[in-house]
């Protein structure tokens, strides 16, 4: 209730203020407001699209939509405060109450515009109070929605509505031939919270950048069970496959991890509000099954993708009748749009199978070399190797709460013999419990690593193409393990760069001049048991087998 | 010799129909299985910057709300 009063009493006071300015004043801020809002429903996904894919993607929604609100509201008020320098008299009462009711409506407006904002910013799924639509264990059926009816949710409707309905009339975007309800539906129940319902309380990532997912499916015309319980019926169901990349995964690159709030087809609504639905079950790899399916039916079940690999393979199940008789058009995840490709059916899906033979996608270079003595699994806890690093001196290395490194890069003379606390020192890249560090020596020399253009003709002639691809190892079921950081020694000093779950690219790689003296180690993050057979470059159109390996990757002791 | 892309689609479509198969196939037929769940270890993101963005966009708004329009009166 904390959260709403503080809304009404916003509202009060933006009624009090344009009562006592007066009718025409209130009159002429209330179409400022309008505008502005109209304003920045408009340019919200151009606006908020660049920041997704920067480190701002949390609140890059939340910010384009109130910023752009603010600014062009700004805007407005100084214009019309210049070109409009006279008052209107009106009878004292008559001021008053007809300045309350513009004030009211402004007041109504802009908190609405402020509440729907706030609920696409990257924080908690209960704000004080206020948790509005989320899972809820006390709804028994997948995916488990329910509200709280919190008073503040009838202000963002209120303002919601008005902009549907004026981006149906009047405020028509003259591009892209749809309005507000056609392309955001719901959106009072996606601010307040379904965005922000992700795992963790709402603390795993509400975005992501909209290049990290590739792959998009859309398959139709399928019959499966959509409730996880022993001989459920088959229903008609529409069926969203899809690979995310690590640059889209929680915790600096460790798990991707997704609620079925945070994804839902959105209908082919023809002018009408559209309608969505949200995924009833899954499917997904894991430690164990190549493929495993899965249900939303509780709070709890949430896709994620199996610990360490570069990459995450989701189908989601949609049920058919929860889109009210309108072709899915997009689908939107983690707050992106996506256009859906042209449906396909399962039996073609299939069939590309049969004839394709399940064939993974790759390129063996006929040049790769076995590289098994320069891979080594050091103990995880110190791992970083030519210098030791106290974390009260670590510079732009950011590190967790057990001073394993995260993020950032720093440069720190060489030693290895600095006297440091355990507690004070830092450990090296992060690993879970269950994973190790695969530590590989690929400084540029003959026989090594072939990544560096005077060791690899591609590396040499595809120029841009070369440097934005992957650094990875792969093991024997094609599952790619991304370089997490690189330790650069020149005998001096240690270079420490971690990627901050960014999968490192060549580009990332300082200069290496062959036959010098320096000593490049890349580390990758493997889960234990799997068996390490490659390096690879990734790149968009394939994996580049450049080095062989043959590793089992040991258990952490 | 590189694989042509149509591969990669393959794999993809590989997928999904495999996820439909054993969808269609097993889920119905036995009690649903447990879903992994994320590493207790991973990281998540500190509200602290999403509820100081918003107490700033909160005192933006009213800020810009309140502004005085200081129209003078015709005589």
């Amino acid at each position: 209730m904390t959260i709403s009063l503080i809304a009404f009493a916003v509202v009060l006071l933006i009624t009090y203020w344009w009562s006592n300015a007066g009718a025409f004043s209130a009159l002429l801020h209330l179409a400022c407001v309008i505008v502005a809002g109209a304003v920045a429903f408009a340019v919200w996904e151009p606006a908020s699209y660049p920041l997704l894919s920067s480190g701002f993607d949390g609140y890059a929604r939340g910010t384009a939509l109130i910023g752009t609100f603010i600014v062009a509201l700004l805007l407005l008020r100084f214009l019309t405060d210049k070109l409009v320098p006279m008052n209107l008299s009106l009878p004292r009462a008559a001021d008053v109450t007809v300045g309350a009711a513009f004030g009211a409506a402004s007041g109504v407006l802009s908190v609405g515009m402020l509440v729907i904002s706030m609920g696409y910013f990257q924080s908690t799924v209960t704000i004080g109070d206020y948790t509005g639509w989320s899972r809820r264990s006390d709804v028994p059926t997948a995916p488990n929605f329910g509200s709280d009816n919190a008073p503040v949710a009838t202000i963002a409707s209120i303002t919601a509505g008005f902009y549907e309905y004026l981006s149906w009339g009047s405020f028509t975007p003259w591009l892209g031939g749809g309005t507000l309800a056609t392309h955001s539906p719901d959106l009072v129940r996606m601010s307040g919270s379904l965005n922000r319902d992700s795992y963790g309380e709402g603390l795993a990532r509400v975005s992501m950048q909209p290049e990290a997912l590739g792959g998009l499916e859309f398959l139709g015309g399928l019959r499966v069970p959509l409730i996880g319980a022993l001989n459920a019926p088959e229903e008609e169901a529409y069926a969203v496959s899809f690979t995310v990349s690590q640059d889209g995964f929680d915790g600096g690159g460790a798990q991707f991890v997704l609620t079925p709030s945070q994804v839902r087809l959105v209908g082919d609504s023809k002018g009408k509000e559209a309608a969505t639905a949200h995924p009833l079950s899954w499917a997904q790899a894991t430690s164990e099954l190549p493929v495993g399916v899965f249900f939303f039916g509780a709070p709890s079940n949430v896709a994620t993708s199996v610990p360490a690999r570069g990459e995450g393979t989701f189908a989601l199940f949609f049920a058919k009748k929860d889109m009210d008789g309108q072709s899915p058009k997009y689908v939107e995840l983690k707050g992106v749009r996506y256009a859906l490709p042209k449906m396909k059916s399962a039996e073609d899906a299939l069939q590309a199978l049969m004839g394709g033979g399940g064939a993974r996608e790759k390129f063996q270079d006929p040049e790769a070399t076995p590289i098994d003595p320069l891979v080594e699994f050091p103990d995880p806890t110190y791992a970083i190797g030519g210098t030791v690093i106290n974390s009260n001196d670590k510079g732009g290395l950011v590190t967790d709460t057990s001073n394993f490194i995260v993020g950032g890069e720093q440069k720190f003379p060489r030693n290895t013999t600095a006297a440091v606390g355990a507690d004070l020192r830092i450990r090296g890249f992060q690993v879970a419990a269950d994973q190790r560090i695969l530590r590989l020596d690929a400084r540029a020399a003959a026989g090594g690593v072939r990544i560096f253009p005077d060791l690899n003709e591609w590396v040499r002639s595809a120029g841009a193409e070369a440097q934005d691809s992957r650094v990875a190892v792969i093991d024997s079921t094609g599952s790619k393990y991304y370089a997490v950081g690189l330790v650069e020694d020149d005998g001096q000093w240690v270079f420490v760069r971690s990627m901050g779950g960014r999968p490192l690219t060549l580009r990332d790689i300082p200069v290496q001049p062959m036959g010098s003296d320096k000593k490049l180690a890349l580390h990758f993050r493997v889960p234990a048991d799997v068996q390490i057979v490659g390096l690879v470059l990734s790149t968009p159109k394939e994996d580049r087998i450049v080095n062989t390996m043959n590793q089992k990757v040991p258990k952490r002791e | 010799m590189a694989h042509p892309n149509h591969l990669r689609f393959l794999r993809r479509a590989a997928f999904a129909g495999f996820a439909v198969l054993a969808a269609a196939g097993s889920a119905a037929a036995q009690a649903p299985a447990a879903p992994p769940q994320p590493d207790r270890s991973l990281a998540l993101v500190s509200p602290v910057g999403g509820y100081a963005l918003m107490a700033i966009a909160t005192m933006a708004l009213v800020g810009v709300s309140l502004l005085p329009s200081k129209r003078g009166h015709q005589d």
